[in-house]
Order: C-alpha cells, then structure tokens, then sequence
C-alpha cells in the first residue's frame, strides 16, 4: 500500500469525491458479471470508469475477485474434499437437533468380547436410545412438516403492498417482494417506508431491471404521514421478473437516496 | 417450485435435493474466503455453516445462478464482516477517507452523497487547493482513458495485482501505464504538488 499522505493522493481522493457526486454504487450481481466478462463491451467501460473513482465499488470488486478466485486456481488433479459429514451436520443444525452423524462403519458383532454390563449401564444405554430415537422421530416430523407446509404469507388486501427495504448498504439482502396483477386493468398500491426520516423538497422513485438499466421512474410522489410514501404501479407497466425499486429524496437537484426495496413483477 | 431449483440453478437434474448441490458447490469456497481473511480453519468451518444455515432458513425464491451466487456472497461477506468486528480485527477504510469524511473516520462512504468541496477551512480544503484540484483533473485528461484509470486506482492506494484484477488485465499492463503515466505527468504536476511519486 503506498503512502495515502501524498498531496496527489488527498486531491485524488477529492477529485474522486467530485465526480461521484450523483454516481450510484454497482450492484454485487452487476461486478460479479463484470468479474465474469459477461457485461458488454459498451458498458464495460462506464463501470471500469466507476471503479476506478470509487473506493467502495472497488473494494468489493477485489472482494468478488477474492470469492471467485478459486475457480481460475482449482486444480483437477486434486481430489474433492468429503463433504458429506459437514453436509449431515448441516442438516443436524437446520432441524435443531444434535449433529447426525455418518453411520458408524463398526458393526456390533464384531465388537471385541467384554465383560457383561452393570444392570444400571443397561437402563442408562436403554434410556439414551430411547431418548434419541424419540428426538430422531419429533426432528424427522418437523422436518417433514416443514417441506410439506407451504411457507406463510403476508395477510394483505389483494393490491397492498408493503415493502421491506434494503437499506442503503450492501448487507443481507431481504427477498423480493412478490407482486400480482389480477386483471390488465389492474394496479398495485405500493407502500415504501424509509428508514430515516426524510427532509427532501421533493421525492422520486426509479426502478431498474436486472440489469440494472433504468425501466420506470416517478419524480412526483408525495411524503404521507407518518413519514412513508404511496406508489401506484399500474399492470403492464413492467413486464414479469425483479426488479430493485430505489426511493430517493430531491433537494436543489441533488438526490439522497433514501431505501432501496426489491421487488418481483409475477406473472 | 423448490427454492433451491437444480435445474434453474444450473446445478443438476430435476427431482436433486438443490440444497445439497448448492452446499456442495459452494462450501469449500465460502470457507476458503473465510481463511483468507485470517480467520483460523475451525472458525472458518463454523462460520461457513452459520452461512449456509441463513441462506437455507430464508424465504428467498432464486431464479438463477447469477443471483444466487450474489445471494451466497453477500450473506458470506455480511457474516464475515460480523466475526472480524466481533474479534475487534476489522479494519478502518484507508486513512484517505477520514479526509474525504471529517469528522466521519472510518465511516463507510456514501459516493451518491459525497458532499461539496467546500470553501470552509477543513482538513480537505486545507490541504488540497482548487488549483492543485484542477491541475490534477486535466493532467489526468490527458491520459488515455485504460493509462487514466491505473493512475486513479493507483492513487487511492491499491496495489498493482489489486489495479490488474479490477481492470481485468495484466500486471505487466499495469505497470507499463504507470510508468508512462509517470513521465508524463511529472512535469504537468510536480509545479502543483512537488515531487510526485506512486
């Protein structure tokens, strides 16, 4: 790492500040397509362009060349790793219960001779069987259940829609919110609630594709109370997939964004 | 439709369990950028099976490996992230930001909200002048646009093999544009800044 006191380094890091001054940050799917060589010539060069402004973006990027590393550097010749037992205790841990375990390659018969058990060694082995094959059979239960049980909903009116944002960093994500159209003429009333509360002259609203192209965009939405807003989102205005929906805030032409809701358009 | 479709996912056949074959795929990787971080083995393993246990218990419906894999890497980093705090090892941005930010060091950067050079004397605006600014923006104009790029990356700290990665081309590459861009900046900067090096 070279020294960041340089004189040039701060007016770069200043500079660098200007020019993104309305920029958004890249998509993770959007550097790893990058990453991947996936994105078209055309665009490739507005996002080396991004990347090389903006410390952020290229420190994920570094991060998803990290993660994907592996693949350039996998040699064939190796053998792959047993990743069953991780995989059993996964499952273990998925239903709550103790680890399973691989099955045990002794066979009980060819244990060697030993002494014939304590009667009270008896009951204890006795009692452990049967409180593990009791556990075994509730987990095997809930297990099923779970597979079996549709996941729960959301009870909503037909058409309402409160989304769950993203915030404005890059954490975990929350999944897509479905929404259905029931007839053409149909719309759906959108609710998004910022996590601050905003203070923008006015308000707007961009929807970008999973591209991350800009498909639909409002510019006059109005701040309801308590501090939320409403969108109407007519059927056919996008066609079916995801999409990221980003609210944001304007003030004397310079935009805050303000939460970042995904959303899926179903068919 | 299973949230873990092999087919969607480009991982196996219909009627596979999608939850083994994406924790086949991707367990040795997840724990490989686990170590890589400095984080011990048996950390690692823990911490990969923390996240496959929330990429398992979400709801989330995956329609195809792109998303998926930005879905895994994402949980991953987050978890990652969680651990390094925790362990009170993670590290600050680099110290160039705590001049971009007074006031805000180490606070993660918001580039759609970056704030005006301002005419206040803060730490910035003492230091860096907007004829220095200026003589800076057109003595990168100047360059041709990959040569521009390097120069940029390079001045916000990274190494040549980090440059090489987010530019997708060679060290060699990288180094060449750097030397060039050197002399060629030198005289276009150094009346502004000194003796310039990076």
């Amino acid at each position: 790492m070279i020294s960041s006191r340089n004189p040039v380094h701060e007016a770069m890091a200043a500079l660098a500040r200007e020019e993104l001054r309305s920029a958004e940050h890249l998509s993770t799917t959007r550097l790893m397509a990058y990453h991947r060589g996936e994105i078209p010539p055309t665009e490739t060069t507005a996002i080396t362009e991004h990347l090389s402004l903006c410390k952020e973006c290229s420190s994920l990027m570094l991060e998803v060349a990290e993660f994907f590393a592996d693949d350039e550097e996998e040699d064939e010749d190796t053998a792959p790793p047993d990743l069953e037992p991780a995989w059993q205790e996964l499952r273990g841990a998925m239903s709550g219960t103790e680890p399973r375990r691989p099955p045990s390659p002794i066979p009980v018969p060819s244990l060697p001779p030993a002494a014939p058990p304590q009667r009270s060694l008896v009951r204890s082995l006795a009692f452990a069987y049967g409180v593990a094959a009791t556990c075994a059979a509730v987990s095997i239960g809930l297990f099923v259940f779970r597979e079996t049980t549709p996941p729960l909903r959301p009870q909503v009116n037909p058409g309402l829609y409160d989304l769950t944002s993203s915030g404005l960093d890059r954490s975990e994500a929350p999944p897509a919110t479905p929404i259905r159209f029931r007839t053409p003429d149909d719309s759906a009333l959108l609710i998004l609630n910022p996590d601050g509360a905003p203070d923008s002259a006015r308000y707007g609203v961009r929807i970008h594709g999973a591209n991350g192209a800009v498909v639909w965009q409002s510019e006059d939405l109005v701040l309801q109370t308590p501090g939320g807003f409403h969108l109407s989102l007519p059927a056919g205005a996008l066609p079916p997939g995801r999409y990221s929906l980003k609210l944001y805030g304007i003030t004397q032409g310079r935009e805050t964004p303000l939460g970042t809701y995904p959303i899926a358009i179903e068919k | 439709m299973p949230k873990f479709d092999p087919v969607l996912l480009e991982l196996g056949e219909e009627g596979e369990d999608g939850e083994r074959l994406v924790f086949y795929k991707y367990k040795t990787r997840i724990q490989r950028f686990f170590e890589k971080k400095g984080i011990s083995p048996e950390e690692a393993q823990d911490l990969t099976q923390e996240t496959f246990l929330r990429v398992f218990r979400s709801e989330a419906r995956l329609e195809n490996r792109e998303e998926m894999e930005a879905w895994l890497f994402e949980i991953a980093r987050n978890v990652r992230a969680n651990a390094l705090r925790a362990q009170g090892t993670l590290k600050r941005a680099a110290p160039v930001i705590s001049l971009d930010e007074p006031g805000l060091k180490g606070e993660s950067r918001d580039a759609s909200n970056p704030g005006p050079l301002s005419d206040e004397p803060d730490a910035l605006a003492s230091a860096i002048t907007r004829e220095q600014l200026r003589a800076l923006q057109e003595a990168l104009a100047e360059l041709p646009e990959q040569m521009r790029q390097c120069v940029r990356l390079r001045l916000t700290g990274l190494k040549y093999k980090e440059i090489a990665q987010i530019m997708r081309i060679s060290i060699e590459t990288v180094k060449s544009h750097l030397f060039q861009a050197k002399k060629r900046l030198r005289s276009m900067l150094e009346p502004h800044f000194g003796p310039i090096d990076f």
